[in-house]
């Protein structure tokens, strides 16, 4: 009896260790409700398959109800251009776009915010990973600043306009050539 | 003596689980390679094609650049490919990446040397036609933007045919000996700490 009491407590703890390694495995987040996903080595956007981690300026992705995993884009202009497209009609969960003010401009991490809340600057000289982009930000005071030193349009969500986003070219490119 | 079985039953299953999660836990925790991530490993030779070793081929929908990670069957006029001695074939987006890639050999294909390589071949834009890389005409800094939207140095087999693209599109004129690191720099859109890394 007294043998069996700790080769008990040492089953019962292994039994505690193996159960709290088991649920360590599963997805932290199954159980949660939309969050944004984050960035690694491996992420590729969905438009053209870039690698999201390698390139510079803010990346965005969008969570259309009933899809497992997140859409990504390189950049916020493929965002808008997709979020503005006429043919777009996919139920969208949620939408998140970096924050500028607060993300490091070449290898911008986390920071995601709903960009319907958020500052735009349009025409600035800074490149994103597909060049011109629009930059984002969550607090207007961040985007102004952005203005003050790369120049550009401060915008809101609802100003902006398919053709400020053609992927072709057009405006965005007109202006700096 | 019952007890005595069910905890040492216990031990033994408790023992089996976290010897089990231990064996899958590297998979799932192990350090990622966090400076290469191949996305695009170079595609095999298929004697199937009928095509010489060293030809040509058309881009797989699904190849992968690996400079970039794009899809070079997705912008095709703008396509380039690198076929190693073996045949292993590597799909460009643009020559801009073809050339990144040739300068940069041991970051993207670790173990690799440009003695392997036997061929390159960037698209003729006007023709969609495979060219050799190194007799191609380049034209750096037109208005069309290629599969990057940064001007990714368009191709052409014929002298004639750059010269006329440039007129129309802006640029200048480059043979493949002129496309050197210091040209190729503002080129490249990655982010500046891995423009760092891989500079000599």
């Amino acid at each position: 009896m007294t043998l069996n009491r700790p080769s008990r407590i040492l089953a019962a703890l292994l039994a505690c260790l193996a159960g709290a390694l088991l649920s360590g495995c599963e997805p932290a987040n199954t159980a949660k409700p939309l969050a944004p996903v984050e960035i690694d080595a491996r992420s590729t956007c969905d438009l053209d398959g870039m690698l999201l981690a390698d390139y510079p300026g803010p990346k965005a992705q969008i969570q259309y109800t009933g899809q497992p995993t997140p859409t990504f884009f390189c950049d916020t202009v493929e965002l808008f251009h997709t979020l503005l497209a006429p043919e777009q009609v996919k139920p969208i969960a949620a939408v998140w776009v970096q924050d500028m003010g607060k993300a490091d401009w070449e290898q911008p991490r986390g920071n995601w915010f709903d960009p319907k809340t958020g500052y735009f600057v349009l025409g600035s000289k800074r490149k994103g990973s597909m060049g011109p982009t629009i930059a984002s930000f969550a607090q207007e005071a961040d985007a102004k600043k952005f203005v003050e030193q790369y120049g550009g349009q401060l915008l809101r969500y609802g100003d902006i306009k398919p053709a400020m986003v053609d992927l072709s070219g057009g405006a965005l490119h007109d202006t700096r050539m | 003596m019952k007890r005595h079985l069910w905890a040492l039953g216990l031990l033994l299953t408790s023992a089996a689980l976290a010897t089990g999660t231990w064996m899958l836990w590297p998979e799932k925790v192990g350090p990622a390679p966090e400076d290469i991530c191949l996305v695009a490993p170079p595609l095999p030779y298929d004697p199937a094609s009928g095509l010489a070793l060293l030809a040509p081929r058309p881009v797989p929908v699904d190849a992968r650049c690996p400079v970039c990670g794009m899809f070079p069957a997705r912008s095709p006029r703008w396509a380039a490919q690198l076929i190693f001695h073996n045949g292993d074939t590597h799909f460009f987006d643009s020559p801009v990446s073809l050339y990144l890639y040739l300068q940069a050999m041991a970051r993207f294909s670790p173990g690799r040397s440009l003695s392997e390589v036997g061929a390159t071949f960037v698209t003729d834009l006007g023709s969609g036609a495979w060219t050799p890389a190194a007799q191609a005409h380049y034209v750096q800094g037109s208005r069309a933007l290629g599969p990057m939207r940064n001007g990714n140095l368009p191709a052409f087999a014929s002298l004639e045919a750059a010269r006329q693209f440039a007129r129309e599109q802006g640029g200048l004129l480059l043979r493949a000996d002129q496309i050197t690191p210091a040209l190729l720099a503002p080129l490249d859109t990655r982010s500046a700490q891995l423009h760092s890394t891989h500079a000599k």
